[in-house]
């Protein structure tokens, strides 16, 4: 019987090679198809740091990585939510939708993306642009002087309210420009993309950009000089 | 020049105004991560039905499917533990002594047995075993 035995447990140690230890099901989730190619898809930690890039964080939720997902959502999220509200002058529904569907469309072309083409961020910002001004051009009679409400109030706190204030004239007053100066403008002083980020999220030149912020810029400065009167502060 | 100082100076005025609302964007709910995260399982298992793209991939092992392309053609890790039960069964039957052989199987392989109307011979279905029995009787036991 010792003989046999060990004909079994040399059978059961070159199955075991042939083809790993999770082939029983004891290691629960065994999606390997296209995780073993990748190397760094399979020897990425379960909670990736933040030395992994975008870029490699997505190449390997394409290549069957599930928990790259959730470094991908901690980051680029709540980046899109506030860009998408921001464009779209505050309104928390339609925020959330437009970002869970630019996510969407992220998983989705994880699989196909190829590196040194785009950055991450930027492909998601353009995608996003994209959506929200297909909302806009939905919307109905956008009343321009309108002032959204501050999300939060900090009732005796006097910066607070002034914060607030100044947070709810800039959005009304984003809504009030051209949508190219806004969307510039956002991606710059709200977002802090670089002019090379902007103009490869708007698929226009450096120059364009920098004409589009400094037309945006005055603008605002004009429409938020009329509030601040309105608003009742002095010199600053 | 008086456009820079202009400038600079509507650029002081519009910092104040940028620097509130970076300071307090819109913030994700954990319930709307969880809505994100959940979209994004949804796609991945959709990785897992659809085959592999085309992309140019090394491939090791024999024929050149390597590993993944072999569990695929065998129809997935379920029919391939399957094929292990019955490759290690296998070779458990083959170490194993003959004398069990006949009682797993029955009359089949021709162990003698009272109620031998009741069973078939072997080679009623594989004609011209009887022959082949006269091979046997020198088998080694």
């Amino acid at each position: 019987m010792a003989a046999n035995t060990a004909a079994v447990s040399k059978a059961c140690e070159t199955w075991r090679w042939a083809f790993g230890p999770g082939v029983t099901g004891a290691q629960g989730d065994l999606r390997q198809g296209r995780g073993l190619d990748n190397p760094l898809a399979m020897d990425m930690a379960l909670d990736a740091g933040q030395d992994t890039s975008d870029e490699d964080l997505l190449i390997a939720f394409g290549a069957g990585n599930r928990q790259a997902a959730s470094a991908l959502t901690a980051r680029l999220a709540p980046r899109v939510l506030g860009f998408s509200a921001r464009l779209l002058g505050g309104d928390r529904a339609e925020a959330e939708d437009v970002t869970q569907e630019a996510m969407l469309r992220l998983w989705k072309i994880a699989p196909e993306w190829r590196t040194g083409e785009a950055k991450v961020t930027t492909w998601l910002f353009h995608v996003t642009r994209n959506l929200c001004t297909d909302r806009l051009r939905k919307r109905r009679g956008v009343d321009l002087d309108a002032i959204p409400e501050p999300e939060d109030e900090r009732p005796g706190a006097v910066q607070g309210l002034m914060d607030a204030d100044r947070k709810a004239a800039l959005h009304g007053a984003l809504q009030a420009l051209p949508e190219r100066q806004r969307v510039a403008v956002t991606l710059r002083h709200l977002e802090g993309l670089s002019n090379p980020e902007i103009a490869e999220a708007m698929e226009i030149s450096v120059e364009a950009v920098e004409s589009l912020t400094a037309r945006g810029k005055r603008a605002l400065a004009s429409l938020l000089a009329t509030q601040r009167e309105e608003l009742g502060y002095a010199d600053e | 020049m008086p456009m820079n100082d202009e400038n600079t100076r509507m650029d002081a005025e519009l910092e104040a105004f940028f620097e509130a609302e970076r300071a307090a964007p819109m913030e994700a709910t954990p319930a709307f991560m969880a809505r994100i995260l959940e979209d994004a399982m949804g796609v991945a298992d959709g990785f897992d039905i659809a085959p592999a793209p085309a992309a140019p991939r090394r491939k090791r092992g024999l024929f050149g499917v390597g590993l993944p392309g072999a569990l695929a053609l065998l129809g997935g890790w379920p029919a391939a533990a399957s094929m292990a039960s019955a490759t290690i069964a296998g070779l458990w039957i083959g170490a194993a002594q003959p004398e069990s052989l006949a009682s797993v199987s029955g009359g089949w392989l021709g162990a003698s047995s009272e109620a031998a109307s009741l069973e078939y011979d072997l080679d009623e279905f594989v004609p011209g075993y009887g022959a082949m029995a006269v091979l046997d009787t020198e088998a080694v036991q």
